[in-house]
């Protein structure tokens, strides 16, 4: 079983929920950026939550289906399609030649747009394009064409299959850790043209769909956090800044960290001997503007960290492109807790109804 | 070492940070790395990791069944009883590191140091260094602690590619580039040692608590 990436976005790679025991050798967590889209994709396929699958950034491309398969998609909102005549086989297909012949053509133009197809032959122009709706189970045929483009919001869009992605498995992770160049392909971003193998286990029936009330929201513009182990360093006046004021994610913002834009704290704490860090903690540099850690961030830090952000709102975080803004909320690590136990029961319920 | 009131701080909603000591020294490394073996050992379950650095020890759990309330009270616990000097169960190895001293800041280091090449390659490779953690990318260790001579901040322009197996200085420190990575430390030499690989029984050649010796490759 596989898919093929026909025309590669900027950004792909593979994806799971990443490696949670080798911080001490310096191996981040790595895993998806979103993991409450990976792990909802999944779910409505009856997956665990954390399968590999694929985290698809900055631009659109295709992918073909070399087998029949069950996927989902989810995470950024994008126009996702998905064709089951690809152009270049209706082209040659007699139907469409006889019609072309025997019929007036202002007849045909409105029944099918085969005059757009045939002006602009490429492969990814697809006829009777069914629209792929997010975290809802659908069934590829071989040779069918998946076409992504338009993202309106957000910035990561997960396609999961169903038994998973079936790639190579590293240190409990077939995640891609790009800076240390291991898992998912040769730790790099997927290119055209090449193919990654998806589980023999992938079966499921198709049009199932997460409950509403049970995906991920990304509306939130408001980011609970968690105060950190610094939180008591920062003086009164920092600490009522940074929950008062509208942060602008900067286009400094990657797998790493997202560094933020806002009026500066003042931050006199310059640097402390290293300790362990995780994803969602915020430091403040000397500069005084926080950088959130995110998926790939090294293991240890010396900066202060004022909080952490909770592990529900990291995925809304991450999904903020830059120039977005947003605000920091306060929240009892207690009540974080009890929001996480709650997403972790939704993916379950999911999974369960989605296994009926 | 000044061993502070131990304090509890939750580092989100899925890690505890542990602060054992005020300041960084070699006797609060070596409890920090204690104390996280006793962790380890306290049969407390769904534990992920524990994670010793200079003066704090982290402590990343599955909050979905081990509530933050209930760790710290198991740490409490723990950190109320005694110390026991051989905690740390980890068997610390020696490495012996073949180094070509031949890196592009060579020249520099001695001429900012005011020492002849010879005399930094001596100063260098004369020393047991310690393993005090790892980080930055996987496998790379921060060793401690070089000559004071040797001293220097880091470069001011960092170059966008070390390549892997870089024999490098700043500050007091000293590591090796496991992978091609950006870096702005000085490199003095190179090693073929393989510092880690994801697909060996033991990924990271070297860890904390391990000491690391640099012999010149002629």
């Amino acid at each position: 079983m596989s898919i093929t990436i026909t025309r590669a976005p900027s950004y792909l790679t593979i994806q799971d929920f990443g490696r949670t025991q080798f911080r001490e050798v310096g191996v981040p967590r790595c895993g998806a950026m979103d993991r409450a889209a990976l792990g909802t994709a999944n779910a409505v396929l009856g997956n665990e939550a954390d399968a590999a699958g694929l985290e698809w950034a900055l631009g659109g491309g295709t992918l073909r289906f070399d087998h029949p398969c069950v996927f989902a998609v989810g995470g950024a909102s994008v126009d996702v399609a998905l064709n089951s005549r690809p152009v270049d086989v209706a082209l040659k297909s007699t139907p469409v030649d006889v019609a072309l012949r025997s019929t007036p053509v202002d007849v045909v133009l409105k029944s099918t747009p085969v005059d757009v197809a045939l002006k602009s032959t490429p492969v990814d122009v697809a006829i009777n394009a069914t629209p792929v709706e997010p975290f809802t189970t659908m069934h590829a045929k071989a040779g069918d064409v998946l076409k992504i483009s338009g993202f309106t919001s957000g910035r990561f869009l997960y396609i999961a299959f169903g038994g998973g992605l079936d790639t190579e498995e590293l240190l409990g992770s077939r995640s891609t850790y790009r800076p240390a160049h291991f898992g998912g392909i040769e730790g790099r971003m997927i290119r055209t043209g090449e193919s990654v193998r998806v589980s023999a286990h992938n079966r499921g029936r198709a049009g199932f769909s997460a409950p509403d009330d049970l995906r991920p929201d990304y509306s939130r513009r408001s980011i609970r956090v968690v105060p950190g182990p610094q939180w008591s360093f920062f003086t009164a006046e920092d600490r009522a800044l940074f929950f008062g004021q509208s942060y602008t994610v900067s286009r400094a913002s990657d797998r790493m960290g997202y560094r933020l834009e806002g009026k500066p704290l003042s931050a006199s704490l310059g640097l402390l001997p290293s300790e362990g860090v995780c994803e969602g903690a915020i430091q403040v540099p000397p500069d005084g503007l926080p950088i959130v850690l995110m998926a790939d961030s090294p293991t240890v830090g010396g900066y202060p960290k004022i909080g952490v952000v909770a592990s529900t709102d990291l995925p809304v975080l991450a999904q903020l492109s830059p120039g977005e803004c947003f605000q920091f909320e306060e929240c009892s690590v207690q009540d974080a807790q009890r929001r996480a136990r709650r997403a972790a029961g939704s993916l379950h319920t999911i999974r369960s109804l989605a296994s009926r | 070492m000044s061993r502070a009131k131990p304090v509890l701080a939750a580092l989100g909603d899925s890690a505890i940070t542990v602060t054992l000591a005020e300041s960084p020294s070699r006797e609060a490394t070596a409890y920090a790395r204690r104390f996280a073996s006793r962790v380890r050992q306290a049969g407390i379950s769904h534990l992920e990791e524990v994670l010793p650095a200079y003066t704090a020890v982290t402590i990343f759990y599955d909050a979905l069944h081990l509530p933050f309330d209930d760790l710290c009270s198991r740490l409490q616990t723990l950190l109320g009883e005694e110390d026991s000097p051989s905690a740390d169960a980890n068997t610390p190895c020696c490495h012996r590191i073949r180094v070509v001293y031949d890196g592009p800041d060579l020249a520099d280091v001695a001429a900012a140091t005011g020492l002849t090449t010879d005399e930094v390659v001596q100063l260098h490779s004369s020393r047991i260094y310690d393993v005090d953690l790892l980080g930055f990318v996987p496998g790379f260790a921060y060793l401690s602690e070089i000559d004071a001579r040797l001293e220097l901040p880091r470069r001011a322009q960092p170059r966008q590619r070390v390549p892997a197996g870089s024999v490098a200085i700043a500050s007091r420190l000293t590591g090796i580039y496991p992978f091609e990575t950006p870096g702005g430390w000085h490199i003095l030499g190179r090693t073929v040692a393989v510092m880690f690989d994801p697909r060996r029984a033991e990924p990271s050649l070297f860890h904390p608590g391990d000491t690391v010796k640099f012999e010149r490759a002629q």
